[in-house]
């Protein structure tokens, strides 16, 4: 199991419920009931705030798990302070999230970039198809190739070190963000994974692509 | 002041690029400071035999037009500190760059280098007459083929029009076992045809194969047979007297285990 659809973290102020309410409403109401059934009214007269963790609830959705909170004596509470690790990644990552400049248009292309081929794109740029060695992708934002990149990519092109390059495979000639230069380690072998290049401190820094989860 | 020596052919596909990363890092192994210029714009090659090409931020015409200065272009080896690449751009074609330029670009590279070396693009266009413009000295290159043979010829032509030394030839590829039952043409009836002096014979070798697909010259491979050729060469340009190589001293095992019981 990857992560429990529903945690209870203690912090000075009350309980923080926290809740992954990407799952099935169904399930994670049933998930929270199970909780304070196993708890037997150890939650009894605390105060609490309900956190989604990623997605979100409509209203009526958080009405009813509040209710079902209350039905088992907790008390809710507004003013219930996030200790930072329990903050949802949203938050925590906005220093270091890919541009997000709304003004900035994006371009969509079908097409496979073959060596001495290069597409500029005066925004973010998502590309459906391979770069080969040789050929060149450029965008003010960000880049996504949701194919092989193989050649060479340049994302923030008119400076923007927050803009981050994401490839299906990403086994570039080089890579450059902003004026931040990176090329590839000699006999590399290719990660059969999705992987996103942005700037951490100062350098190029290559991760495997896990989603998007802000 | 360097020289500056292009390496033409006029015909595709006979080792102009390989020629030219082999005796680039020959002379650098002989310890001289050499630039290669790759001009071959859109159809670049020679980073990528060099092992280079990851290394590439700005070419020849972001040079030639302003772009960045001469010295951020060039790309260090990663093997001798001596040996520079100045590599072409990919995504234009030859029109971009002009022969004034190329002129005023070789003479600035060999106020800093002893030897320059222009890897010309095949065919007897712009590619070829940028390649040429600002050199001094040429190297033909050639394979024993009819084709070959007659395309060097009319390149031969072409550069004995302009103010340049008298090309030297390099016949590369050859099979002595071809030449042997006179399925291949030999050096003889080569140098009979284009009348100009020999500055080198190089081997059919599979490693060249092989050294081209890892981005590592030939040359820096002692048991290559081309790579020992390309030495050669390397030494004849630096003016020494080396004998060209004989081609039945050291080929196959068994030509070897022959000599050694006196059947060869």
């Amino acid at each position: 199991m990857a992560q429990e659809l529903v945690s209870i973290k203690g912090t000075r102020s009350g309980l923080v419920i926290l809740l992954d309410s990407n799952c099935n409403f169904e399930e994670l109401r049933n998930s929270l009931k199970a909780k304070f059934t196993a708890a037997r009214g150890f939650f009894q007269g605390a105060r609490f705030i309900l956190q989604p963790a990623s997605g979100s609830l409509s209203h009526t959705q958080a009405a009813e798990l509040e209710a079902i909170c209350r039905q088992h004596g907790l008390i809710p509470s507004r003013d219930i302070t996030l200790p930072a690790p329990l903050r949802p990644s949203r938050l925590r990552q906005k220093e270091n999230c890919p541009a997000e400049d709304q003004n900035l248009p994006t371009f969509l292309e079908a097409a496979t970039l073959r060596s001495g081929q290069k597409k500029i794109a005066a925004g973010n740029l998502v590309l459906l198809g391979n770069v080969h060695r040789g050929a060149e992708v450029i965008a003010s934002g960000n880049i996504l190739v949701m194919g092989t990149l193989q050649g060479t990519a340049h994302a923030g092109a008119e400076g923007d070190e927050t803009a981050v390059i994401v490839a299906y495979r990403l086994q570039p000639t080089q890579l450059r963000i902003a004026t931040k230069i990176a090329r590839s380690p000699e006999g590399a072998a290719a990660r059969p994974y999705p992987e996103i290049a942005r700037i951490v401190e100062g350098k190029i820094v290559i991760e495997p692509y896990t989603g998007y989860t802000g | 002041m360097g020289e500056v020596i292009v390496v033409t052919s006029g015909k595709g596909g006979v080792g102009k690029t390989t020629t030219t990363a082999n005796l680039g890092t020959g002379l650098a192994m002989l310890g001289k400071r050499v630039v290669m210029v790759d001009t071959d714009i859109g159809l670049r090659n020679l980073d990528v035999v060099m092992g280079l090409e990851n290394r590439i931020v700005y070419d020849l015409v972001d040079v030639v037009e302003g772009r960045c200065r001469l010295k951020q272009a060039l790309i260090k080896d990663k093997r001798f500190e001596n040996l520079f690449l100045l590599p072409a751009n990919q995504t234009k074609d030859k029109t971009a760059v002009n022969r004034v330029q190329m002129q005023e670009l070789t003479k600035k590279l060999k106020e800093d280098f002893e030897f320059v070396l222009i890897d010309c693009p095949a065919g007897i266009e712009m590619g070829f007459r940028n390649a040429i413009a600002g050199a001094e000295k040429a190297l033909v290159v050639t394979t024993p083929e009819v084709a070959a043979v007659r395309d060097a010829d009319r390149i031969i032509g072409l550069l004995e029009a302009e103010e340049m030394l008298p090309p030297r030839l390099i016949i590369n590829r050859v099979r002595l076992d071809m030449v042997k039952k006179g399925d291949m043409m030999d050096i003889e009836d080569i140098l009979d045809i284009l009348a100009i002096d020999l500055i080198g014979v190089v081997p059919e070798d599979e490693y060249i194969i092989v050294s081209t697909n890892k981005g590592e010259p030939a040359v820096l491979e002692k048991h290559s047979r081309a790579g020992q050729a390309y030495q050669n060469i390397s030494r004849r340009l630096l003016g020494e007297e080396v004998p060209i190589m004989d081609l039945e001293a050291s080929g196959g095992l068994m030509a070897r285990i022959k000599k050694l019981f006196g059947w060869g």
